[in-house]
């Protein structure tokens, strides 16, 4: 009997620490939730020292919260990734170092004192076991949402030489776990804020990936360049139209759903005497969405929503055209098969990575102006 | 708070209840430790280690090809010298300010600056005369808020530098802590902090340099207002 009372007490006690506990060390602090098709990562991190108080905390997570949630809006990532960071004031001292809480020390930093925030970051790009660290008191919001990263799993995308000078691992010197560039004093002075791409988004969902077994679903990424002039018959008014695009699906029984990131540069190339092209407003940095299908033949049909506006104007400020650089395009073209709002790429179903296919655009229309360019889009990857 | 004591508490609660009802004290030393540090014996210093690293051997081994690691072991000395430790060794650490070795005098800068106080802020001062400007920048903005105003200089000088401060993450130029430390210690401004390019910046450094000139002499620390005067 007693042997069985204790075989019941432990397993009532294996039972309920395995239902409440942490299911592994460091998951307190990270939790990420994958519903339908959408993934929300909630960061729990907590503040203190004489120079933690409400309402550091508070700005901290509101501005974290802001930076996160914007770049995962425009990150053009395949699954849509929502933050909730959480920080929380504990006082002057922490609630707990150990049961699984990341807990930030806030170093007093005076004005004009250098001080190195840092947190610990885990082996093999995943969480840190003993989630711990140092923060400024007046850390930059960069500096705040550098170091959140690492709780996510991130490593810096840097090294530091030995005079100090950090150099961004190629092809990350823009990115907020890799920029250091010297050239860009004055950004640096005004806080510009550098910058997430769909990379992060990847390790992040790697480190998740590799510590709790979820199985994300197969994305299918493309990029497109947009090379096109455009022309009118007096010659005068030229148009260039350069652009760029990456859309990047999510794959589940044949069907896609997916959003994307590009820009495009609108730019008149010549002008004669006395005419008054003025330019165009508004083209970079718009996002596009994208959805896709596959037809009974297995092509693949891209089709890409422009989500911003732009308009062209003459020098007195007259618009000439309005809308979306897309479908401003294609309004004039009939090389797409879907003019108007939604562009209709359709690929074969042979498609490996690294293919290209060329859509070529050549197409006088009724004022006697034209088009003429391609639009290449290459498949970027298949995972 | 509920979630953590579920978490911890639970478990605990029917582990005991499970060995009280049966007599058995041999499970007790499989009861998991969970919470071992609580509100009232939470250490302030951020991180523990087993084993104490040496404060002169951990600034002098500060290895800049490992500088997380580095930066992680300054802080939790610096975090155990709140009692004032550090002034037992200040002959090593004078040593060290006048390393050859960079890396020595930026460890040893750096240390110093998050431990000294007022009383003690004249260690530091030798190094507002470092061959390195970023390591005097550094010094200097450590000790202008501790009412050494002859960092004030160093500060003015650096506000027309192009220099970043090593290891700084995001990168941090000097002139930005300068920015950061003349208008606030002192009644200047001189639009330092709205300038905006690099003409704007060297106007404002002029201005400061005059400031200086004719103020330096006669500014005093004035401790109650953490101003200079």
């Amino acid at each position: 009997m007693k042997t069985n009372c204790r075989s019941l007490s432990l397993l009532l006690w294996v039972l309920l620490f395995a239902t409440l506990s942490i299911p592994s060390e460091g998951l307190s602090r990270v939790t990420p939730i994958y519903k339908d098709g959408k993934l929300t990562y909630v960061v729990q991190i907590q503040i203190y020292g004489s120079y933690a108080t409400p309402e550091l905390a508070e700005k901290w997570e509101s501005e974290s919260n802001r930076i996160f949630n914007q770049a995962a809006a425009a990150s053009g990532n395949c699954i849509p990734t929502e933050f909730e960071i959480q920080i929380d004031y504990a006082g002057d001292t922490a609630f707990s170092v150990d049961d699984g809480n990341e807990s930030w020390y806030v170093q007093p930093v005076r004005p004009g004192q250098f001080f190195r925030s840092h947190v610990k970051i885990g082996e093999n790009g995943s969480y840190s076991a003993d989630g711990s660290g140092s923060i400024a008191s007046n850390a930059a919001n960069m500096t705040v949402v550098h170091e959140i990263s690492h709780v996510l799993g991130h490593p810096d995308m840097y090294v530091d030489n030995e005079e100090g000078n950090s150099e961004p691992n190629p092809g990350w010197g823009d990115n907020l776990m890799g920029k250091s560039e010297k050239s860009n004093l004055f950004a640096l002075w005004v806080g510009e804020e550098s910058y997430f791409d769909p990379r992060n988004f990847d390790i992040f969902n790697d480190s998740v990936s590799k510590e709790l077994g979820i199985e994300f679903p197969k994305c299918l990424s493309f990029s497109g360049v947009i090379d096109l002039i455009s022309n009118e018959p007096s010659q005068c008014n030229r148009d260039k139209i350069e652009g760029q695009f990456s859309v990047s699906f999510q794959v589940e029984n044949d069907q896609f759903s997916g959003r994307g990131s590009g820009s495009v540069q609108w730019t008149p190339v010549s002008r004669c005497e006395g005419t008054d092209y003025g330019g165009q407003r508004t083209a970079n940095g718009y996002p596009v969405k994208a959805s896709g299908w596959t037809d009974e033949d297995g092509n693949l049909h891209l089709g890409i929503y422009p989500q911003d506006e732009t308009e062209a104007f003459f020098t007195n400020g007259e618009v000439y055209a309005r809308g979306s650089v897309l479908p401003i395009l294609f309004e004039y073209s009939t090389g797409f098969g879907a003019p108007g709002s939604l562009t209709d790429f359709v690929l074969p179903p042979d498609r490996q990575v690294g293919d290209k296919y060329e859509f070529r655009v050549s197409d006088p229309h009724h004022d006697g102006a034209w088009f003429d360019g391609a639009v290449t889009i290459e498949v970027a990857g298949t995972d | 708070m509920k979630q953590r004591f579920k978490t911890c508490c639970i478990p605990v609660l029917i582990c005991c209840f499970g060995l009280s009802g049966c007599g058995d004290r041999d499970i007790v030393a499989e009861t998991p430790e969970q919470n071992k540090v609580g509100m009232e014996d939470a250490p302030v210093i951020p991180e523990q280690v087993s084993q104490d690293p040496d404060l002169i051997e951990s600034i002098a081994g500060f290895d800049p090809s490992n500088a997380g690691a580095s930066f992680r072991t300054l802080h939790l000395l610096a975090g155990q010298e709140s009692k004032g430790d550090f002034l037992n060794k200040t002959e090593e650490l004078t040593s060290l300010l006048s390393s050859e070795q960079w890396p020595e005098r930026f460890a040893a800068i750096y240390f110093l600056g998050l431990v000294i106080d007022e009383s003690n802020a004249a260690i530091l001062v030798k190094s507002l005369g470092d061959k390195d400007e970023r390591l005097r920048v550094m010094a200097a903005g450590s000790l202008i808020g501790l009412g050494e105003k002859r960092s004030i200089p160093v500060l003015i000088d650096a506000i027309s530098s192009e220099e970043l401060m090593p290891f700084s993450r995001p990168s941090t130029p000097l002139a930005l802590l300068s920015a950061d430390a003349l208008p606030h210690f002192t009644e200047g401004d001189f639009e330092l902090l709205e300038s905006k390019d690099s003409v704007s910046l060297g106007e404002a450094a002029d201005k400061w340099k005059q400031w200086w000139k004719s103020k330096g002499d006669d500014l005093e620390w004035a401790a109650a207002e953490q101003k200079y005067k």
